[in-house]
């Protein structure tokens, strides 16, 4: 059980030596909100919604289908151009990002598809978040599935 | 909570019971974590030995190589190697994000924590850990 409360003396000097920035870091959950929803009857569409002082790596999503399959041709914006001294040049997004992530026909045949969401952030303030895994289910566009099957005019 | 060194052999907390410990939970691709790792190495190379230890601890999932690497990189010369790359030591200390830091009294308890960088070798940092194993980690 950790003591969390405990505001050891050291943390005072590393605070008062201007080394570290004040306020505790959002629960990641917060920091990147994410949604999902289906775009048209073969496409979901993930979305980020990230707080300010907040950013995702490009590089770093991965999106598997619930039988564990990568989902390799996700489409990724460009992002802004993060130049690190450890990392080099680096894609990283901020405020919001959306991806389109197609299913495959199996995938189709759902009626629900589960999506395995893997994301990994960082805070300005000096923080990275340990890869984070969510679990979203997105249903297909029924509307438009309607409307493809039954043209209007006909 | 266990983990590995180096060479692959079992470790847990408890092996460095009777000294006072800054465990840094890390990982390679964390960029505040690579920067305040110099200041973690000098921190220990000054304080470190039967009364203290600094313990970084790893969770690259990639394995001991990868650490190895960066240790070189930068040229870590008093910090030993320290990994958990199951991820259960940042999981069971409820740990959210990296450099992540907990100082350990000897005889095993949690006396703080902090989430973020810190510059651990800093004149101040050191005397004030320095009067903490005075004290046998006790926090006053």
């Amino acid at each position: 059980m950790h003591r969390s409360f405990v505001v050891v003396a050291l943390l005072a000097v590393t605070l008062q030596a201007g080394a570290v920035h004040p306020g505790e870091p959002l629960d990641p959950k917060d920091a990147f909100r994410l949604s999902v929803k289906g775009i048209d009857r073969n496409t979901a569409q993930i979305e980020f919604r990230i707080a300010p002082g907040y950013y995702l790596y490009r590089d770093r999503f991965r999106f598997e289908t619930d039988g564990g399959k990568v989902i390799a041709d996700a489409v990724l914006p460009s992002g802004k151009i993060k130049v690190d001294a450890f990392f080099g040049r680096t894609e990283t997004y901020r405020d919001r990002v959306r991806i389109r992530v197609p299913l495959s026909e199996a995938e189709r045949a759902k009626k629900r598809v589960r999506l395995k969401v893997i994301s990994q952030g960082c805070a300005d303030a000096g923080v990275c978040y340990i890869p984070q895994e969510q679990w979203v289910e997105v249903q297909l566009d029924v509307r438009k599935l309607l409307d493809e099957a039954i043209p209007v005019g006909h | 909570m266990q983990f590995q060194d180096g060479a692959g052999k079992p470790r847990t907390l408890a092996d460095f019971r009777g000294k006072l410990v800054l465990l840094n939970i890390w990982a390679t691709w964390c960029a505040p974590c690579r920067e305040e790792m110099p200041a973690l190495d000098r921190l220990q190379a000054q304080l470190g030995g039967s009364n203290f230890e600094v313990v970084a601890l790893s969770i690259d999932q990639q394995g001991p190589e990868e650490v190895r690497k960066f240790y070189d990189e930068i040229g870590v010369k008093a910090l030993q190697l320290y990994i958990d790359p199951s991820a259960q030591a940042s999981s069971r200390l409820g740990i959210l994000g990296v450099p992540s830091t907990l100082l350990v009294d000897p005889g095993g308890l949690e006396i703080g924590r902090k989430m973020g960088p810190a510059k651990w070798d800093s004149p101040q940092s050191i005397n004030e850990l320095r009067q903490r194993m005075i004290r046998g980690g006790k926090v006053e």
